[in-house]
């Protein structure tokens, strides 16, 4: 049998009653929610995780038939959820990853007591119907071909370890290593599969407790996205923070964790 | 702003860190071309710019103070301008210096595309490749399968259909090689009055006496050699390694075994003539003096076995 907890390289930190599973967006990998998670581990057990084909997972149990489509991605939190071999979960997934929560949960009502999402979208491609995902087909091919040229000089860049951050060399270290262990080929595919998705009609079959995490001027999900999803979703919350672009929880750590902590313990409700 | 940087023939702009735009350059005004200094940075990028400035911008630059060389393409209403850009974090601002890299980026450009070409060729032809394997294998089996018949059509086409002896064609074929081989006996062997059991009791009678009398022969030789069926009620016994006494024994031992079977219809016995092989016959002279022995047992009031001379 597959390990799981291997393959998906799933690290457990924190003491409490419930579990809180973070769930990382594209691009990226468990480590974005380092800062995150230490509000958490006080009351919580935390468990964090990376895909299959990011971060320091097993990239050889990678394919492009299982992750050619989010439910591969989905299936891969099914499995961690079952390996942590607990009743129940809360979970928060930035970006895709809230979509990628949706799918599971919409599958295993059972698994998931509530959800947070961080700048979802069910759909980032315009459409004659009038929806507005915000991107056509032309902008999605443009940014692939901008991950491709941009790969190298990344890598290029941070091969030599002088990068200035004085004043938190940890995070540099994390940040070099995230980027340069997401191949190229999967991370592109990833995001392919991510702009390409469209998880519109899921959204109404939600049953769990969900609260949407809104920023200001998020490129990648603008605010009128964010909404649409709350009216999609029966019964959502939503929370409109003040920071600012797609990843509060790297940018604004503390605001993200305080707004993800009021809705859990139950005070936001 | 300083003149000199002003009319610097590189975009310059400033960010406060919500990438709010503070300030930018000549240069970095023609990039856009716009007039007036944009609200946000998001303003000028283009769309799939925007999404990979947020994705890997806005991390790197909170980690590391310093982004460099980043590839993005900034809004133009003559079409997006790809540029390369260099930012870093300085009192709490975003400094960046814009290069346009248009000539660059088409050279890029062909090389990406040829570089997706030869990705796509050589999966094609791997794709090719795995086909042929296939196709290989396939070919393989079904010549696998074919020798396995061709076999089992030599087998017919040297077994005699009614006894499954070995036939004449056999005989033919084989008996040369087994006469360089080593010392070699023929029993040629002749049912008595056959014609009267097919007249009598009819052709399938006569029929299951053949394939009774082949079991016979079988059981009588074992291992010493083997039977064949010349055609109607002629048969040879190939013996190897033997000689006149010992395949004078075998002879007289099938002649009685004949002679005792318990046959249906009526009893039925053998004529059998003998021939060794004296080193100097021909398989032709080998199997005239066999002959010729059994013509003699016949001459001589049949059931008996002749050695030839």
């Amino acid at each position: 049998m597959t390990n799981i907890i291997k393959r998906n390289n799933v690290k457990k930190t924190g003491s409490g009653k419930e579990t809180i599973i973070f769930g990382h967006g594209f691009g990226c990998d468990q480590l974005v929610w380092k800062e995150v998670i230490e509000a958490f581990t006080k009351d919580y057990q935390v468990v964090t995780f990376d895909y299959v084909g990011c971060g320091q997972s097993d990239k050889s149990a990678y394919s492009l038939e299982r992750y050619g489509t989010l439910h591969g991605y989905k299936q891969d939190l099914l499995e961690v959820c079952e390996a942590l071999e607990e009743e129940s979960f809360l979970y928060v997934g930035h970006s895709v990853s809230s979509m990628i929560g949706m799918l599971a949960s919409n599958e295993r009502p059972d698994l998931f007591k509530k959800m947070v999402m961080i700048g979802p979208s069910p759909h980032y491609l315009n459409e004659p119907d009038g929806y507005q995902g915000g991107f056509e087909r032309s902008d999605i091919n443009e940014l692939l071909d901008m991950m491709e040229v941009n790969y190298k000089e990344w890598a290029k860049y941070l091969a030599p370890v002088v990068m200035s951050n004085e004043d938190r060399p940890e995070l540099a270290a994390n940040f070099e290593k995230l980027l340069c262990s997401n191949d190229p080929k999967i991370a592109r595919q990833f995001a392919e599969v991510t702009f390409m998705s469209d998880v519109r009609a899921d959204l109404e079959k939600v049953t769990v407790p969900t609260l949407i995490m809104l920023t200001q001027d998020d490129a990648i999900a603008p605010m009128e996205i964010g909404r649409y999803v709350h009216t999609q979703i029966p019964g959502s919350r939503l929370a409109v923070m003040e920071a600012l672009g797609h990843n509060p929880h790297i940018s604004d750590a503390a605001e993200t964790a305080a707004v993800i902590k009021d809705y859990l313990s139950g005070q936001g409700e | 702003m300083d003149v000199q940087l002003d009319l610097a023939p590189v975009g310059y702009l400033v960010m406060d860190e919500n990438m709010k735009i503070l300030e930018m350059n000549g240069m970095m005004r023609d990039i856009v071309a716009v007039e007036t200094v944009p609200v946000h940075i998001h303003d000028i990028l283009t769309i799939a710019s925007r999404v990979y400035f947020q994705t890997y911008f806005i991390p790197a630059i909170i980690t590391h103070g310093t982004v460099s060389e980043m590839y993005l393409k900034f809004k133009n209403p003559a079409g997006s301008v790809p540029v390369l850009m260099n930012t870093k974090k300085r009192n709490g601002l975003f400094e960046c210096a814009i290069m346009q890299v248009s000539i660059r980026n088409e050279y890029e450009t062909e090389l990406l595309n040829a570089k997706r070409e030869a990705e796509e060729v050589s999966k094609a032809t791997a794709e090719a490749n795995s086909q042929l394997k296939l196709l290989l294998g396939e070919v393989e089996a079904k010549q696998a399968e074919l020798n396995v018949l061709n076999g089992r059509l030599k087998e017919l086409t040297v077994t005699d259909a009614l006894t499954g002896l070995k036939n004449r064609r056999y005989l033919e074929e084989f008996l040369p090689e087994l006469m360089t081989a080593g010392s070699l006996s023929l029993l040629m062997i002749d049912i008595d009055f056959f014609k009267g059991i097919n007249d009598t009791y009819g052709h399938h009678a006569g029929d299951i006496m053949l394939k009774q009398l082949a079991a016979v022969l079988e059981e009588a030789i074992g291992t010493a050699g083997f039977a064949a069926r010349l055609g109607g009620e002629e048969f040879v016994a190939v013996l190897t390694a033997m000689d006149v006494a010992e395949a004078s024994e075998i002879a007289e031992e099938v002649r009685q075994r004949v002679e005792h079977h318990a046959w249906p219809y009526r009893p039925i016995t053998i004529s059998i003539g003998v021939s060794v092989h004296n080193g100097n016959d021909t398989l032709a002279g080998l199997l005239n003096r066999a002959d010729a022995a059994l013509y003699e047992s016949k001459n001589n009031g049949r059931n008996r076995v002749t050695v030839a001379t």
